[in-house]
């Protein structure tokens, strides 16, 4: 799939394209599909510990991708 | 305009058992007091205020500037996954409804943990939890945010304003995690139909109902929207957090 740069990515201004787009994104099932391999990565926690995907193979994982706004 | 709150009810279900992680992404709908992130300072500063305001009881990592992770996996605005023991995607729900996620949670750990469940991906848009919540993500950008909400979707903020009066009596049903019985989701439907009426009725479509209706709220445009956008038709160009 298509990365944005990070300018295109944190938009000033919200628009009805970032909507279709969400919706598109949504039909097409735009995503990673079930079965394969979850992309890893290493991020840091609020309270600052670093946390990596392929360290938390003991339970399953719910991963939920939020914003403030 | 996401809610987390629905999340809580499968975190107090399955918190135990599951690793539940949130990944913090670009502001969705930026206002003077949000804009969009440009340093990796400022997002840390949110995420901490995101997991206090939000009251989330569990993990929330804060994804680099440019949102790498988060368009690694797709970039909606609201997905969840579970992923296996095996580091797979055993569900992938594009809008996080609680209710299916339960489900196949349900199914994943009594498949142990691992493999597709539950077909794998959900297919429906759940925007019920952010028809009562989901007015606190967009207050925190007021008033551009709502401005261009409305401009993108016209009738949407209204709707959210209206879910936020109806929160007290709507939000245990819209932040359920479990599936509603067949007549419970014959009242739900009738309830979200009884609202729209009462959404277009308030709606002021003619000339004569929006002067009535500028009568009735005088502090509906106390504020000018500061990017000089202009909105045309029945939609307002000015909100306030007091509306």
């Amino acid at each position: 799939m298509a990365t944005r740069c990070r300018e295109e990515y944190n938009y000033d201004h919200f628009g009805r394209h970032h909507l279709v787009e969400e919706v598109g994104g949504f039909l097409v099932g735009r995503g990673v599909r079930p079965g394969a391999v979850a992309p890893d990565f290493e991020l840091p926690s609020v309270g600052g510990d670093i946390v990596r995907l392929a360290d938390l193979g003991d339970r399953p994982t719910l991963l939920h991708f939020g914003s403030y706004t | 305009m996401a809610s987390v709150e629905p999340l809580k009810r499968l975190h107090a279900r399955w918190g135990e058992t599951v690793h539940f992680v949130d990944v913090l992404v670009r502001q969705v709908h930026p206002g003077p007091e949000v804009p969009p992130y440009r340093s990796e300072a400022e997002k840390v500063a949110d995420a901490e205020a995101y997991r206090r305001i939000e009251g989330i009881p569990w993990t929330v990592l804060v994804d680099d500037v440019a949102g790498t992770v988060h368009q690694a996996y797709g970039g909606l605005t609201n997905p969840a996954y579970l992923i296996g023991t095996d580091g797979r995607v055993t569900f992938y729900a594009p809008t996080t409804g609680a209710r299916v996620l339960d489900r196949a949670l349900q199914k994943l750990l009594g498949a142990g943990g691992r493999g597709v469940v539950a077909g794998g991906r959900d297919s429906v848009p759940h925007l019920l939890a952010a028809f009562t919540d989901g007015w606190r993500a967009i207050e925190r950008g007021l008033p551009q945010s709502a401005a261009e909400l409305s401009s993108a979707a016209p009738g949407s903020v209204a709707l959210l304003r209206l879910g936020r009066r109806l929160r007290p009596v709507l939000a245990p049903l819209t932040r359920r995690a479990e599936l509603l019985s067949r007549r419970g989701r014959v009242a739900l439907v009738s309830g979200v139909i009884a609202v729209l009426l009462l959404v277009a009725r308030r709606r002021p479509w003619r000339g004569d109902d929006k002067e009535r209706h500028a009568e009735r709220f005088p502090t509906v445009c106390g504020r000018v929207y500061p990017h000089g956008h202009r909105h045309g038709g029945n939609r307002r160009s000015t909100y306030t957090r007091d509306d």
